[in-house]
């Protein structure tokens, strides 16, 4: 009997023991840096956070920052006191005829004015009540980081904006010193300077912090992604993984700007002919290969027209190219059997990306895939390859003699600076281990991770997540054979769903999906929500009704999803409920992924099947509209709608033309879409400059590492 | 050995080639249409009918050349010798661990018999086998990466890099293995000794006045050794050919993710290499088992 209570108690103790283990291990503390609550995803939270810890900028009592709000000239003053640690300075008499000496700024405004930081206007004024502009805010962040000679030396800008002839003339030097790699102190809005309109707290406050801590040419930066690439050869291949890695070490002729739309970026400058069918690409002189060859429009031709044979985008184009060549070195001209309106569009893919490699490299390879050798991967960027060590990691080094745009940085486009030396992508499949990672600071950013520990981490001081859009969770029926070639049988597929059930079934935490009918995202240009009337009906009864109209007799219903991706699944097993409680028969087979490919590519096997998309830079590209795509989608109106917008240059007839589309989308039911789901990626809060790409899935050019 | 290998080598490649779905699809993307599909599979010479490429296969195998990988654009014997460094060292770590463990409990758990002690060991071995190792895993890496911050909580440095690095990356993969794999050892060790334990010898020699200690390693341990070491053998194997599931979560570059990465790209050529490689182990290991025997038993003699 003593024995066994013994034991007893050996066992409950390891028990607990192991117990405390388990759910300890989701504690990390609280302690040290504080958050904002409404700078949380904010592209400065980085800097508000830092600064905010460091006592020099403050937020409001409700515990926000407010960091789109605008700052006064005088809030400004306070903070600058603070940056320099000056002692407030009140003289008996006021300089500036506004400000009187029981402002409560008085103190701050005349410190920062002795100290020369702050000087008012000529006119004997200060307006403490103005908002800075952001050409003041340049000029007050020049003199704080000392630099009044070096804006002395300069006479032109060497910079450019869309709109740099607006900035004026007193605040130029110090514009263009501020955008310049090593200080980055300020930032522009969508290729703009702005600099008339007013600065944002958020703004303000990354200026002053890279004032202090201006951005470091050193350093690894180590990045956990969760698989392999299969590939490195952009052309042949869609997966997002190769784009994402590809993007660093390869360039393309155009790139996407903050909002999703082509800016040049090989490209110097272009035009088209007033019928939209014959494009010249003027390129940029002097830029270098990775092996030191200077790329020209030999380069560029072989490049595209190997792009046009390989990557079912390419080929999208080239079914209409009549001719690609080049007129000079630093020409190329492509001409078009109909109009085209979207040239730049297409050759800034993400989805296959029109990477420009040497011509001997494709002279060499032909139309196989690259070899994952420093030999072969050649390009452009801002990253030379140096190894790939499957299963562990791919090294990437700074490419020293890459040649940087001078248009201010503007999501994927504009200047690129790499400041790491090294950047080092680390294959970790498993999500847990990959966010341990971050957390102790073996990586410096990990990408998708659970959004189950996003609270968790969200409130981790060491820690910055962002909620990065993945792309929007679908099933694609078989139009070509089968029983859902009737349309009455996919309306009434539709309408049986409850998409929120689905949505939340498979992401759980609510900041992770959101619903509605959009095909194009919600930061698109063409965002809409044409057929919303149609998108989340939960209507059984109208789905029964349909079936009957449809005379479906228990067929069942063939539906292939792979595990592969837990959400298609998760979907799928919740989505077949509903159906069935419509009367719907579903046989669904849960598949390995390239077992769904391959049995995808056979009519006769199946009748849906559950994948999800990414959203694309124009409607035209979205595959499953078009004949093309698994699925064989032929419907003649809907082939009309894309053709015209192919050919239409004028926007608002674009995007009419784009709205009917999506309206049949929904009515003629070619595939679900059930909703949008979003990952989450984290990185260490000593990674600075990190901003969200408008297009896959992360970027690490203008990103740099703090150093202690 | 060799109609093993041969063997072997022949249903591995009719199983690989009955899983659907190619190399060509995988490494197009899920966009690809079939068009592009059926082109790459030309290049990669994947549209030969099964029982041809089988041929051209065994061509290459007794000229000694295992073949080519396609995705690590490198020779199939290249990219496993690459990745043995890691599951070896990891292989020698876990049986040290796993052998000290099992053993020890084991003999603990046979002479005290029927005492909490030994239930205690039992249980203890129940749950190394009942428990899965992605989650032990991950408890070890909380406590000891996480919390502890000895070790890091995933990646490998290679030996080149120095030792004590090495030792760093692999220590808690070992420690799960080898805690994982004890158990068997361990349930072995303890019901081949209790056979021993009560043999008439073993009062014979206590009787004789050897020591306790004395009478258990050199007389009861020394009989009762030759099913431990079919056991560890077994675990050697076992572990030579890749724990899939501790290299994954610890992120290894070692044979298990390799042949998991291979199987699930179809990468054909690489998958049946590995599979050979598993098979010749698994041939070694039994070998040098046998000869053990022989060593270890003078009573055995193979003619």
């Amino acid at each position: 009997m003593q024995l066994k209570s013994k034991m007893k108690k050996i066992i409950l103790s390891v028990l607990i023991v192991l117990l405390i283990f388990l759910m300890a291990g989701g504690n990390v503390g609280v302690k040290g840096i504080f958050k904002f609550r409404d700078t949380v995803g904010h592209r400065f939270e980085l800097e508000i956070t830092k600064l905010s810890n460091k006592g020099i900028i403050e937020g409001y009592p409700d515990g926000t920052f407010r960091p789109d709000a605008l700052l006064k000239r005088s809030e400004l003053a306070t903070m600058l006191v603070r940056v320099k640690k000056l002692t407030p300075y009140k003289p008996s008499i006021s300089t500036f005829k506004d400000v009187a000496t029981s402002n409560w700024a008085y103190g701050y405004i005349m410190a920062i004015q002795k100290n020369g930081l702050m000087k008012g206007y000529p006119d004997g004024t200060f307006k403490p009540d103005a908002n800075i502009t952001r050409a003041e805010l340049a000029v007050v962040l020049g003199r704080l980081k000392g630099l009044e000679n070096e804006a002395l030396k300069i006479t032109l800008p060497t910079i450019t904006a869309y709109d740099i002839n607006k900035v004026p003339s007193w605040a130029m030097p110090y514009v263009d010193l501020g955008f310049q790699p090593q200080y980055n102190f300020l930032t522009g809005r969508a290729g703009y300077i702005a600099p008339q309109e007013n600065a944002t707290r958020g703004e303000v406050a990354y200026g002053l912090y890279l004032v202090i801590n201006p951005p470091k040419f050193s350093g690894t930066l180590k990045v956990a992604i969760f698989s392999n690439p299969a590939t490195f050869d952009t052309h042949n291949t869609t997966a997002v993984i190769t784009a994402d890695i590809g993007m660093h070490i390869f360039e393309t002729l155009f790139t996407y700007d903050e909002k999703g739309q082509p800016i040049p970026l090989l490209v110097d400058s272009y035009t088209v002919s007033n019928d939209a069918k014959t494009y010249i690409f003027k390129l940029r002189k002097n830029i270098k290969f990775h092996n030191g060859k200077e790329m020209t429009a030999d380069d560029v031709v072989a490049s595209i027209e190997r792009w046009g044979r390989l990557s079912s985008t390419g080929k999208g184009l080239f079914s209409i190219v009549e001719s690609w060549t080049a007129l000079d070195r630093y020409t190329t001209q492509m001409k078009l059997k109909e109009s085209v309106s979207i040239v730049p569009t297409y050759l800034a893919s993400e989805l296959s990306v029109p990477a420009i490699y040497p011509k001997e490299v494709i002279d060499k390879v032909g139309d196989t895939p690259l070899k994952s050798v420093p030999e072969e991967i050649i390009g452009t960027g801002p990253y030379k390859f140096v190894e790939f060590v499957p299963d562990d990691h791919i090294k990437l080094v700074r490419f020293e003699e890459y040649s940087a745009r001078n248009d201010i940085p503007n999501g994927l486009g504009g200047r690129r600076t790499v400041y790491p030396d090294v950047l080092l992508f680390n294959i970790v499949p498993d999500n847990s281990v990959r966010a341990l990672g971050v957390t102790t600071n073996l990586y410096d950013f990990a990408e998708d991770i659970s959004p189950d520990q996003y609270g968790k981490l969200r409130i981790d001081p060491n820690i910055m997540t962002s909620v990065a859009l993945k792309g929007w969770e679908a099933s694609v029926f078989n139009k070509k054979q089968g029983i859902l070639t009737s349309q009455k049988m996919r309306q009434a597929f539709l309408a049986a769903l409850d998409m929120e059930d689905c949505m939340k079934g498979a992401y759980g935490n609510p900041d992770f999906w959101t619903l509605g009918p959009h095909l194009m995202s919600k930061t698109n240009v063409y965002y809409s929500e044409a057929g919303k009337e149609w998108y989340n009906q939960k209507n059984i009864k109208r789905a029964k009704q349909l079936l009957s109209e449809a005379g479906y007799k228990d067929e069942p219903i063939r539906w292939l999803v792979s595990t592969n991706y837990p959400t298609n699944y998760n979907i799928a097993l919740i989505a077949k409920d509903q159906l069935e409680k419509a009367g719907f028969v579903i046989d669904l087979q849960v598949l390995d992924w390239a077992t769904l490919l391959k049995r995808r590519a056979d009519p006769t096997l199946w009748d849906v099947f559950s994948t999800y998309f990414t959203f694309l830079s124009d409607p035209t590209f979205i595959l499953t509209i078009g004949p093309a795509y698994a699925g064989w989608y032929n419907n003649s109106t809907m082939a009309q709608y894309i053709s015209q917008m192919r050919s239409e240059t004028d926007f608002n007839t674009r995007m009419k033309i784009w709205e009917k589309a999506q309206e049949l989308f929904w009515v003629d039911v070619s595939a679900i879409k059930y909703g949008d789901g979003m990952i989450l990626n984290i990185f260490r809060t000593t990674i600075e400059g990190y901003k969200k790409p408008p297009v896959l899935t992360y970027f690490f050019w203008n990103v740099w590492k703090e150093v202690k | 050995m060799v109609p093993v290998l041969l063997i072997v080598g022949f249903v591995g490649f009719l199983l690989l080639n009955l899983i659907p779905g190619d190399p060509a699809l995988v490494m197009l993307g899920p966009e690809a249409t079939l068009d592009q599909v059926n082109k790459l599979r030309a290049e990669l010479g994947l549209n030969l009918p099964v029982y041809l490429r089988l041929i051209y296969w065994y061509g290459r195998l007794f000229r000694g050349d295992l073949g080519y990988s396609i995705f690590l654009s490198r020779p199939v014997f290249q990219a496993i010798l690459e990745r043995l460094q890691p599951t070896l060292l990891l292989t020698i770590f876990s049986l040290i661990i796993a052998s000290a463990i099992g053993i020890t409990s084991g003999i603990i758990a046979a002479l005290k018999r029927g005492t909490w002690i030994d239930r205690v060991a039992t249980s203890l071995s129940v749950f190394g086998l009942s428990i899965p190792s992605f989650w032990l895993s991950l408890i070890l890496i909380i406590i000891f990466g996480v919390w502890i911050k000895w070790f890091p909580v995933a990646g490998y440095t290679p030996l080149k890099d120095g030792f004590l690095k090495t030792f760093r990356t692999l220590a808690l993969p070992s420690l799960t293995l080898g805690f994982v794999s004890s158990a068997f050892i361990s349930r072995i060790t303890r019901s081949s000794m209790l056979e021993v334990i009560n043999q008439d010898y073993i009062k014979v020699a206590r009787a004789k006045g050897l020591s306790y200690g004395k009478v258990i390693l050199k007389h009861a341990l020394r009989n009762a050794i030759l099913p431990i070491i079919t056991v560890i053998g077994l675990t050697l194997g076992n572990l030579l050919s890749g724990a899939v599931i501790v290299e994954t979560v610890f992120a290894l570059p070692g044979i298990g993710q390799l042949a998991l990465s291979s199987i699930l790209r179809r990468d054909y050529s690489l998958t049946q290499g590995i599979l050979l490689f598993t098979a010749t182990v698994f041939v070694l290991v039994n070998l040098l088992v046998d000869i053990l025997y022989a060593f270890l038993d003078p009573r055995i003699k193979y003619d």
